[in-house]
C-alpha cells in the first residue's frame, strides 16, 4: 500500500508539492493548495506530433492526422453510451479535455467532492469504447469543429506560418487534422494508438488543490490496477534542415485589418531538458526587451501607426522542435517585417543595455511568483514539467542565474543563420454581407 | 466580508482581506451613463490612461516604471453593464514579502494608479494632439476587428437589431463618425466630467490591514477632488409582438446563429425572480449538460456549439449557435423547442441537482482570485444586491421546478440574426513566392 512519496519544496516561495510513481507505472503530483478550487489534469505525453511510432519489438506504423485529438473525443463515449461529461456535473466539477502537439489531457476543477470527481476521471480515460458507428459520429462533430477553426483567422495564420516554416515536422499540421485525414480514421487505428500512448507509465495525473498526497493515493489505489504490463515507446521524426519551407505565404479572409505572423525555427539541439528550459528563457527575455510596451522599438512603430495595438512574441519550445513566431496587425505588414527583421538580423548594433536586462529579469521573476496564485496554473505547469522533464521550481532559480554577459551572447548568436519565413492574412476582395 | 464605507460623495470602498495570493490589488470603477454622444469618448479616455501620467509622459517610460515596480499591472478596461457604461482601472502589484530590495512597492504602485488617474500629462491644459489621434486610429481598428470574431459579429448586430434605438445596443466603441468628432478639447472636458459626475466603487483586495487600504483609497479621493454627483439607470423594454429578422452572409465556412430573447426583468424586479432566471439560464444553455449542450449539439449534431447568456441588468437573452447555412433552420426550431419544454416544467429532478451544484461551484470559487471576487461584488452592486456568494447560493438552491419554469415563461424571441457562411473550402490563395 505504502507509495514512495518525494518532497519538492521551494523555501523563499513557501511551496511545496509530492510527486510519487504508483505501482501501475502512473506518476502522480500533489500540491496542496488553500484554495476552494481543485484542479485536476490526468494527461498523456502523446499529441499531434506523435504520428510514426512503435512498440519495442513492434514495427513502426503511421497513423492519418487528427487522431490524438479524435481519440480525445471518443474517450468520453461510454461503452453503455453515455457521456462522461454528465458524471461530473452532479457533482459540481466542471470537466473538459485538450489535446496540444505533445499532450492529450483530460481535466476538471472542482469545489466539491473532489473524491468521487477523481474516480470518474481516472475510469473514463482508462476505459476506451470505440465501434464503428460511435467513430462514424464524431466524424460529423469534428468536421464542424475544423470548420469552425479554419474560420479563425488567427488559427489559419498560426498554420500557414509553421506550414512556411517547417518542410516535413508535422507541427505544420493541424492538429484536429482535415475531414479528409479523420475520415480514415478506425476503432482499429485508435485501439493502436489507445494502447500505445495510454500505457501508466507514460501518463501523469495532477492534483492542486486543498488535499494531501494521502487522500489521492487512495482515490488512485482503488481505481487503478497495481500491475500492469509497460514496453517503451519509439516515435520517429521527420529531420529537418535549417532553411524554411516557403519564405512568404499570403492569404485572403473576411478580416478588417490585415494580420501578419512571422519567425524562424530553431533546430538546436539540447543535452538536457534544464539546457532547453534555459534556452526557452532566454528567448523569452530577448523578446519583452525588443516587443513589449516599454520598449524603444515597438514604441517607435506604434506612434508611427505600423502596428495596430500590441505584438504578440511567443517562443514555443517542444521536445522535437522549437520556433519564435512574432504577431501583430498592420495596415502596412511587409514594412513592418521589413523593419522587425532588419532589427533581429543586426541585432549586435542594437543590443539591450544592462538596466534593461536587470528590468526585465525583475519582471521574469515577478510573473515567476504569480504564476503560483492559481490551481489551474500550477497544475498546467506540473504538467508540462512531466512533459519537459525539468522540475517545477526550476524556472525560478534558471531566471535567477541568467547573467547579462549570458544574456547578450544568446541575443547576439540566436538569429545568425536563421531564415525568416512571413504569413499575411490581407482581407478579401470581395464585398461583405 | 461584505461591509462597504462611504469614503466620498457616492465613493464607496469595498476591503476584502485576504492572504491567499502572492498579489495585492487596487481598483476604481467609475459607473457612467451609456450614451451615443459619450460612448466612444469614455473608451478613448481608458486608452490616454494607458500612454502614461505627467511624471512618465510617455507609453514606454510609464511601461518601464510599471516594471520596475515588480512587473506590477495596470488594467484598463470599459466594459457594458446594463446600460450603464463602467470605466475601470485595477493595479495588480506583488506583496511585500516577495520584494527583496525593501522597496515600499504598495505605496509607490497605489500612487502611480492615483498619478494615471488625477495627474494626467497635458499639453496646454488637454491631452496631446498626438495621443488623442493616434488612440482614435487604434479604436476606430478595434471596432473593426469585431468582423475578425463571426461568433462576437453575430453576436453584436443581434443585439443592435433587437434593442434599435435602445442605449444597450451600443457597441463600446461607438461608431468611427464618433470617433471622429472627438477633439483633444471634447476629451479633456469629458475626463473632468467624469472624475466630478460618475459614481465610483473602489476596491482594495490584499493581505494588508484594513487602515493602510482605506488609507491608499482616501489618497485617490483627495487627488479626485470636489465632485457633483449623478445616478444612471436602465431603460427595461418590452418585447414587440412580431419576431424581428434579419441574414447576411460573409466571407466564412460556417454560419452563426444569434437569437435574442426578452425575460419578465424589469427594474423592480424582485431578486427571486433573478435567480429563478439565473437557475433557468443554467439549465438552459449555459453549462455543458444543459438542454441545449445535450439536445442541439450532443444528441442531434446540429451544431459545434449552442449556449445562452442572460443579463439581469437589462432583462435579455441570448442565445449563439455556430451551424452549417442548412441547418440553421433545424437548430432554430431546436433552440425553440428545448425553451418550450422548460416553459411546461419538463425539467428532470437530476438537471435541477446539476445546474445547482454548478452554481454553487461558482459561488465557492469566487475567493479564488482578487478578479472573481471583485467581478463578484462589482456586479452585485450595479443591481443594488449585497449578498455573498454564501448567500446566494442558500437562494438559488432553495428554487423549485416551478420558480424555474415560471421564468421560463416570461422568455420571449424578440430577434434572429443569421450570419450565413457563403466561402468554399480551398477559396483562400496561397503564395509560396517572397513579393
Amino acid at each position: 500500500m505504502a507509495n514512495c512519496i518525494e518532497c519538492f519544496e521551494n523555501l523563499s516561495l513557501g511551496e511545496k508539492y509530492y510527486k510519487t510513481v504508483h505501482p501501475s507505472g502512473l506518476t502522480v503530483f500533489v500540491y496542496p493548495k488553500k484554495l476552494s478550487t481543485a484542479y485536476v489534469m490526468f494527461s498523456t505525453r502523446y499529441g499531434s506530433l506523435q504520428k510514426s511510432f512503435r512498440l519495442e519489438g513492434e514495427e513502426f506504423c503511421t497513423v492519418p492526422d487528427g487522431v490524438a485529438h479524435f481519440l480525445e473525443h471518443k474517450l468520453f463515449e461510454e461503452e453503455d453510451g453515455s457521456d462522461a461529461f454528465a458524471k461530473f456535473a452532479p457533482l459540481g466539477a466542471s470537466a473538459n479535455a485538450f489535446t496540444s502537439h505533445e499532450v492529450t489531457s483530460y481535466l476538471f476543477s472542482t469545489t466539491d467532492h473532489l473524491d468521487d470527481a477523481l474516480t470518474v476521471l481516472l475510469d473514463f480515460v482508462t476505459h476506451p469504447y470505440f465501434t464503428e458507428e460511435n467513430v462514424q459520429k464524431e466524424q460529423g462533430i469534428i468536421g464542424q469543429e475544423i470548420g469552425m477553426c479554419k474560420d479563425d483567422p488567427n488559427n489559419r495564420l498560426y498554420y500557414s506560418l509553421l506550414e512556411g516554416l517547417y518542410h516535413a515536422h508535422n507541427v505544420r499540421t493541424d492538429i484536429a487534422g482535415t475531414v479528409e485525414t479523420i475520415s480514415k480514421i478506425t476503432p482499429d487505428i485508435l485501439y493502436r494508438c489507445y494502447n500505445t500512448f495510454y500505457q501508466l507509465s507514460n501518463m501523469v495525473l495532477v492534483v492542486c488543490g486543498n488535499v494531501t498526497p494521502e487522500d489521492v493515493m487512495t482515490v488512485v489505489d482503488h481505481v487503478l490496477p497495481r500491475d500492469t504490463s509497460s514496453s517503451i515507446i519509439e516515435c520517429r521524426y521527420p529531420q529537418e534542415e535549417a532553411s524554411v519551407a516557403r519564405p512568404y505565404t499570403e492569404l485572403h479572409m473576411s478580416v478588417a485589418t490585415p494580420l501578419l505572423a512571422f519567425g524562424v525555427k530553431d533546430i538546436t539541439v539540447f543535452d538536457n531538458a534544464g539546457d532547453r528550459l534555459r534556452h526557452g528563457i532566454l528567448a523569452e527575455m530577448l523578446g519583452k526587451c525588443f516587443f513589449s510596451r516599454s520598449s524603444d522599438f515597438y514604441n517607435t512603430l506604434y506612434d508611427e501607426g505600423l502596428v495596430s495595438k500590441s505584438m504578440s512574441y511567443s517562443f514555443d519550445v517542444l521536445n522535437s522542435c522549437a520556433y519564435l513566431m512574432i504577431s501583430a496587425e498592420s495596415e502596412n505588414p511587409k514594412e513592418l517585417f521589413e523593419r522587425t527583421k532588419s532589427l533581429l538580423q543586426n541585432i549586435s548594433e542594437n543590443l539591450p543595455a544592462e538596466e534593461d536586462f536587470l528590468r526585465i529579469k525583475r519582471v521574469m521573476y515577478a510573473n515567476h511568483i504569480r504564476s503560483f496564485d492559481s490551481t489551474e496554473s500550477i497544475a498546467f505547469a506540473l504538467t508540462d514539467s512531466f512533459i519537459s522533464g525539468c522540475e517545477l521550481f526550476s524556472a525560478g532559480e534558471i531566471i535567477a542565474s541568467i547573467t547579462y554577459e549570458e544574456f547578450i551572447h544568446f541575443a547576439s548568436t540566436f538569429f545568425v543563420g536563421k531564415e525568416f519565413s512571413l504569413s499575411v492574412i490581407y482581407p478579401s476582395l470581395k464585398e461583405e454581407t | 466580508m461584505n461591509e462597504t464605507k462611504i469614503i466620498g460623495e457616492e465613493i464607496t470602498l469595498r476591503y476584502l482581506p485576504t492572504d491567499l495570493f502572492t498579489t495585492e490589488y487596487f481598483s476604481v470603477h467609475f459607473v457612467l451613463p451609456l450614451r451615443e454622444d459619450t460612448v466612444s469618448a469614455y473608451s478613448l479616455l481608458a486608452k490616454m490612461f494607458k500612454r502614461g501620467c505627467r511624471a512618465y509622459p510617455s507609453q514606454g517610460s510609464f511601461a518601464k516604471r510599471l516594471e520596475e515596480l515588480y512587473a506590477s499591472s495596470l488594467g484598463i478596461s470599459v466594459t457594458k453593464q446594463g446600460e450603464r457604461q463602467v470605466l475601470s482601472l485595477g493595479m495588480d502589484f506583488l506583496s511585500s514579502r516577495f520584494v527583496f530590495d525593501g522597496a515600499d512597492i504598495g505605496r509607490e504602485a497605489c500612487a502611480l494608479l492615483c498619478d494615471v488617474l488625477c495627474d494626467p500629462y497635458l499639453e496646454n491644459g488637454a491631452f496631446p494632439l498626438g495621443w488623442v489621434e493616434r488612440e482614435k486610429t487604434a479604436l476606430k481598428d478595434q471596432l473593426r476587428a469585431t468582423l475578425n470574431d463571426k461568433r462576437a459579429y453575430a453576436m453584436k448586430r443581434c443585439r443592435e437589431i433587437m434593442c434599435a434605438g435602445e442605449a444597450y445596443s451600443l457597441a463600446l466603441e461607438g461608431t468611427e463618425d464618433r470617433i471622429d468628432a472627438i477633439t483633444s478639447a471634447s476629451l479633456t472636458a469629458l475626463y473632468k466630467k467624469m472624475l466630478s459626475e460618475a459614481q465610483v466603487e473602489i476596491f482594495y483586495i490584499g493581505s494588508e490591514e484594513e487602515a493602510v487600504a482605506e488609507e491608499r483609497a482616501r489618497a485617490l479621493v483627495k487627488a479626485i477632488g470636489e465632485r457633483s454627483p449623478k445616478r444612471n439607470t436602465t431603460v427595461f423594454s418590452p418585447c414587440v409582438d412580431t419576431v424581428k429578422r434579419v441574414t447576411e452572409s460573409v466571407d466564412a465556412l460556417q454560419g452563426k446563429l444569434a437569437m435574442g430573447f426578452r425575460t419578465a426583468i424589469t427594474e423592480n424586479a424582485r431578486v427571486a425572480e433573478k435567480d429563478a432566471l439565473l437557475l433557468f439560464n443554467i439549465i438552459y444553455g449555459s453549462s455543458p449538460i444543459s438542454k441545449l449542450f445535450m439536445n442541439v449539439r450532443e444528441k442531434l449534431s446540429l451544431c459545434y456549439y449552442c449556449a445562452s447568456r442572460n443579463d439581469n441588468q437589462k432583462g435579455v437573452l441570448f442565445v449563439q449557435s455556430g451551424v452549417e447555412n442548412e441547418k440553421a433552420e433545424n437548430a432554430e426550431s431546436e433552440i425553440l423547442l428545448q425553451l418550450k419544454e422548460i416553459q411546461d416544467g419538463r425539467v428532470t429532478e437530476d438537471e435541477m441537482l446539476a445546474a445547482k451544484q454548478a452554481f454553487r461551484d461558482l459561488t465557492r470559487s469566487v475567493s479564488d482570485s482578487p478578479s472573481t471576487l471583485e467581478q463578484w461584488y462589482l456586479t452585485r452592486t450595479m443591481q443594488g444586491d449585497n449578498r455573498t456568494p454564501e448567500q446566494m447560493n442558500e437562494a438559488i438552491n432553495a428554487l423549485s421546478v416551478e420558480d424555474v419554469a415560471r421564468a421560463a415563461r416570461g422568455v420571449r424571441l424578440d430577434t434572429v440574426f443569421f450570419l450565413a457562411g457563403n466561402a468554399k473550402e480551398g477559396e483562400v490563395t496561397v503564395n509560396g513566392e517572397l513579393h
